[in-house]
């Protein structure tokens, strides 16, 4: 009985306790909720720094402007949201959903977009479409400041129509708006915005005349390079001018005379690029110039989008790169893209197709020296814009006796003058569990045996896959599942601790 | 083998398969029959297509606002599109193309202009307030729309109709880029201007400029005052003529004007007011002592006025000071003024107190009470001994030498 009373007045009291507490937890935390909240730097909104979500090129004509001279700020105020109202205008096209075009449609021109979006949605039309590039002519300031009037000219527009979530067609077309403005709350805004014929006003954009040189394609003999400890991310953190001068030194002495680099999108910063790892391209181009080995550069690696609103960052990322570089003495080519016709099955091979095409007239625009190229991962793949590239390459996995009857129908297949290059080949030396004991070194230094002459008889030029072993390959390369990955780590000439494999001997034998 | 076998067979069906939908591809042929004619906007269109094949084409019709899809009435081989007003109401560039099979099949072009009425102006006044002299202007930008708020055609006909001091005069403008715009120049006059537009017989709404008088030119001032003894006590005023800019036009009422004060020692005292009716006033206070005042008035950055002087003669001719026994306390007054009356209370007395040695010792001030002030030196500050003392006033001066000495009575 007394027990019993012990135990009672124990559980009352623990009990009593245990209520307390919580009640004292459960109003600190409500006291604590209420006290977080923003904090002091986010007060002003001062550090929320947009990425930008719509970027086509614009260049403004300034020179003959009536009402009164332009300043610059207001220019690029006026600048943002017109391209702010593509974008909204753009959007409302793909999702029939008008939201944003209040702020940057005046009251009277944005219910003619809503009886528009009306119409389509009720049919199920929509429309997913970017310009890519504009050259406004400014005509007409008005003296206090608050109209506007320009000629956008050469609106280079790409537009994808879609009926019931299928897509019908795609097109790319240039076309003249004759634009009205006005400084509403804040917002210039558009009043008028009528499509006009090409007249003799339209910009002068004379494109430079090509000189593609394509001479040095033939002769390359080179491998694909990532540096021991960093693959696939050249340009990052790790990146070390000294090791990648030491690699590249190697590389000259097995008397190779080509690289094939990566640039991955996501991580050069998208739309605005990263001027660091910018940097370090061009010091690892320094390099290789320095030790008279000539790059290909492949843009957007680890890039799998092709939305047609990506399209306008896609350009700006290339174009930051493409100027910078494309003056560079060790650059010889251009790769759009590492084997994006992996991406056809998930993303649609017209909208694929389409974003290269579209990206291969930029570039030339940008460049029209450096011969420009795909990356194929197979020569079934290769023949899809032959007549577009200037040099037609394509990547080798398969097996040795079936190479040279792949090469032969895609050589019939793309048109004859076009260089070929087989861009990526190789084989894993790895020999363990998870492929079942079957590669060895001798088994690696045996296929470069075979695939060497064959090549060299041919005068197929060639890039190997790779320099290093790796000792780590990041998920995003080949995915997580160990048969795939670790066989990734072994196809190097040279082991992970920069030792000669066998096969290094056969590849520098040349 | 067998499962072989059956994957072949399956991929040379659906090899054969595609090559049969080429086929029917390559068939399909469209010929067009009718375009629609060059109409109006908001007129409905019509496209007839001959077809030859298994296909439904679709029409996509671009406008300046954006694309749409239509589809078609097919009827034994004969694709119709009818194309409601409602879709042509935007006047320029119309394209059209006709698609199967992500082809374009056909495509032309076609160009609407606007309609020739007016149905509104739209009209833009800036900026509302100009100033006066004839070089200084508003602009008015003026945006004719046709019924379906297009713009109108190039070449429209304006007239823009002002009204400035009581004159009314009509200009021509020309429409072009679906705007035009004019430069509308204030006179010397200040006022307002007062504006409009119209476009076959369709006003605009009346729109209004103020014309604010020009910059102000230089003026004159003058003082105020109720006598001119400086007895710290009375209020001077200062006053500006109207002051007018160089048209005339008697500035804006509220225009600053700050009045500096030079007085003989060289201090700089100021004071402002703004005007009504082009006159601003200024106000001091009188000096507590004999003074002579240098006045210059200005509207900063655009005019200043004439510089006048004020003299001010002292309020006080004498007064007394008479000390206690032991020297340390001493009564000042009582003061008599200009009028033989007491000074107003307030003014200031200094005592200025000097170590045998010349030697300045302290400083002590208070005022006028009743027309009397007093001063008390205590022993625990000031040792007993012979001390200067100097007393001001009103700009009047009194020296003691006077020795402090230990109170007797206790």
């Amino acid at each position: 009985m007394k027990w019993n009373k012990a135990i009672l007045r124990i559980a009352l009291i623990v009990s009593f306790l245990a209520v307390n507490a919580l009640l004292l937890f459960g109003i600190s935390s409500v006291w604590s909720y209420l006290n977080t909240g923003a904090d002091r730097s986010s007060r002003l909104h001062v550090s929320v720094e947009q990425e930008p979500s719509y970027t086509p090129e614009v260049i403004w004509d300034t020179t003959l402007v009536e009402g009164r001279p332009i300043e610059k700020e207001t220019l690029a105020k006026i600048e943002l949201d017109y391209l702010n109202g593509w974008y909204v205008k753009n959007n409302a096209l793909a999702t029939s959903d008008p939201h944003g075009l209040a702020d940057y449609f005046t009251d009277s021109a944005r219910t003619k977009i809503f009886d528009l979006l009306t119409f389509n949605k009720n049919n199920g039309n929509t429309f997913e479409q970017t310009s890519l590039s504009h050259y406004p002519q400014l005509k007409f300031y008005s003296a206090d400041g608050t109209q506007i009037m320009f000629v956008d000219q050469q609106v280079r527009l790409f537009r994808k129509s879609i009926l019931d979530n299928t897509p019908i067609f795609e097109e790319t077309r240039t076309a003249n708006y004759k634009v009205i403005m006005l400084l509403e709350d804040g917002f210039w805004r558009v009043r008028h915005f009528i499509e006009t014929f090409d007249d003799a006003t339209t910009h002068s954009n004379t494109t430079a005349i090509e000189k593609i040189n394509t001479d040095d394609i033939a002769g390359i003999n080179g491998l694909n390079y990532y540096p021991k400890n960093s693959p696939w991310d050249t340009f990052g953190k790790k990146y070390n001018a000294d090791s990648i001068d030491v690699d590249f030194k190697i590389i000259k002495r097995m008397g190779l005379n080509t690289i094939r680099i990566f640039i991955p999108y996501e991580d050069f910063g998208r739309a605005r690029v990263d001027a660091v790892k910018l940097e370090n391209v061009r010091s690892l181009l320094d390099r290789a110039n320095d030790n008279n080995l000539k790059v290909i550069v492949t843009l957007f690696d680890f890039y799998g989008n092709y939305e047609v609103a990506d399209w306008s960052l896609n350009h700006r990322h290339a174009k930051t790169i493409v100027t910078a570089l494309k003056n560079h003495e060790a650059l010889l080519a251009w790769d759009l893209k590492n084997e994006p016709d992996l991406d056809f099955d998930s993303r649609g091979k017209e909208t694929v197709l389409a974003w290269l095409k579209e990206l291969r007239i930029q570039i030339r625009n940008w460049d029209t020296e450096h011969p420009i190229t795909i990356g194929w991962s197979s020569t079934e793949a290769a023949v899809h814009l032959a007549e577009e590239v200037d040099f037609v390459s394509f990547h080798y996995y398969r097996k040795l006796d079936e190479f040279l009857e792949a090469y032969e129908s895609l050589e019939l297949a793309v048109p004859a003058q076009k260089s070929i290059v087989l861009q990526e080949y190789g084989i894993s030396s790895y020999g363990g569990f998870w492929n079942g004991y079957q590669g060895s070194e001798e088994k690696q230094a045996l296929y470069y045996e075979t695939m060497q002459p064959l090549l060299k008889q041919r005068n197929i030029p060639f890039l190997f896959w790779t320099l290093y072993d790796f000792k780590e390959v990041p998920t995003s390369v080949v995915g997580r599942l160990p048969w795939r990955k670790t066989p990734q780590q072994y196809y190097g000439c040279l082991n992970m601790d920069g030792l000669e494999k066998k096969s290094f001997q056969v590849l520098s034998k040349q | 083998m067998k499962p072989l076998l059956y994957i072949l067979c399956f991929m040379l069906l659906l090899g054969c398969m595609e090559e049969n939908e080429e086929k029917i591809e390559q068939r399909f042929t469209v010929k067009l029959l009718s375009a629609p004619e060059v109409s109006q906007v908001g007129d409905a269109l019509e496209f007839k297509f001959a077809l030859e094949g298994n296909q439904t084409p679709m029409l996509l019709l671009e406008n300046s606002t954006g694309p749409i899809l239509f589809r078609p009435e097919v009827i034994s081989g004969k694709a119709t599109y009818r194309i409601e007003g409602k879709y042509t109401r935007r006047s320029g560039q119309y394209r059209w193309q006709l698609i199967a099979n992500t082809e374009r099949m056909l495509s032309g072009s076609f160009q609407l202009e606007p309609k020739k009425a007016p149905n509104k102006i739209e009209t833009y006044f800036g900026p509302r307030s100009i100033r006066a002299g004839g070089t200084d202007y508003s602009m008015l930008v003026i945006m004719p729309t046709d019924v379906y708020d297009n713009p109108l055609s190039e070449g429209t006909q304006i007239e823009i109709v002002k009204q400035l001091d009581d004159k009314t005069s009509v200009a021509p403008a020309v429409l072009k880029d679906g705007f035009a715009w004019q430069l509308l120049y204030g006179e010397e006059k200040a006022g307002r201007m007062l504006v409009g537009a119209s476009v076959n017989g369709i006003a605009s709404k009346e729109l209004t400029s103020i014309i604010s008088p020009s910059n102000a030119t230089d003026f004159t001032i003058v003082y105020e005052r109720v006598h001119e003894f400086a007895d710290g006590n009375q209020v001077i005023s200062f006053k500006t003529d109207p002051i007018t800019d160089r048209f005339g036009n008697v500035v804006s009422d509220g225009t600053l004007v700050n009045f500096i004060v030079t007085n003989t020692k060289g201090m700089r005292l100021q004071t402002s007011g703004t005007t009504l009716a082009g006159v601003a006033t200024g106000r001091m206070l009188h000096p507590d002592e004999a003074d002579q005042w240098a006045i210059e008035a200005f509207v900063t950055g655009e005019a200043k006025s004439q510089s006048i002087s004020v003299s001010f003669v002292s309020s006080v001719a004498d007064f007394d000071v008479i000390f206690s026994e032991d020297n340390r306390q001493m009564n000042i007054g009582p003061v008599i003024g200009f009028m033989d009356t007491l000074v107003p209370d307030g003014l200031q007395i200094q005592l200025d107190l000097y170590a045998d040695s010349g030697i300045l010792l302290e400083t002590k001030t208070t005022n006028t009470q009743f027309g009397k002030g007093q001063f008390i030196l205590e022993e625990g500050f000031f040792p007993n001994g012979t001390y200067k003392l100097k007393i001001q006033l009103a700009g009047l001066e009194k020296e003691f030498n006077r020795n402090l000495s230990s109170n007797e009575v206790e």
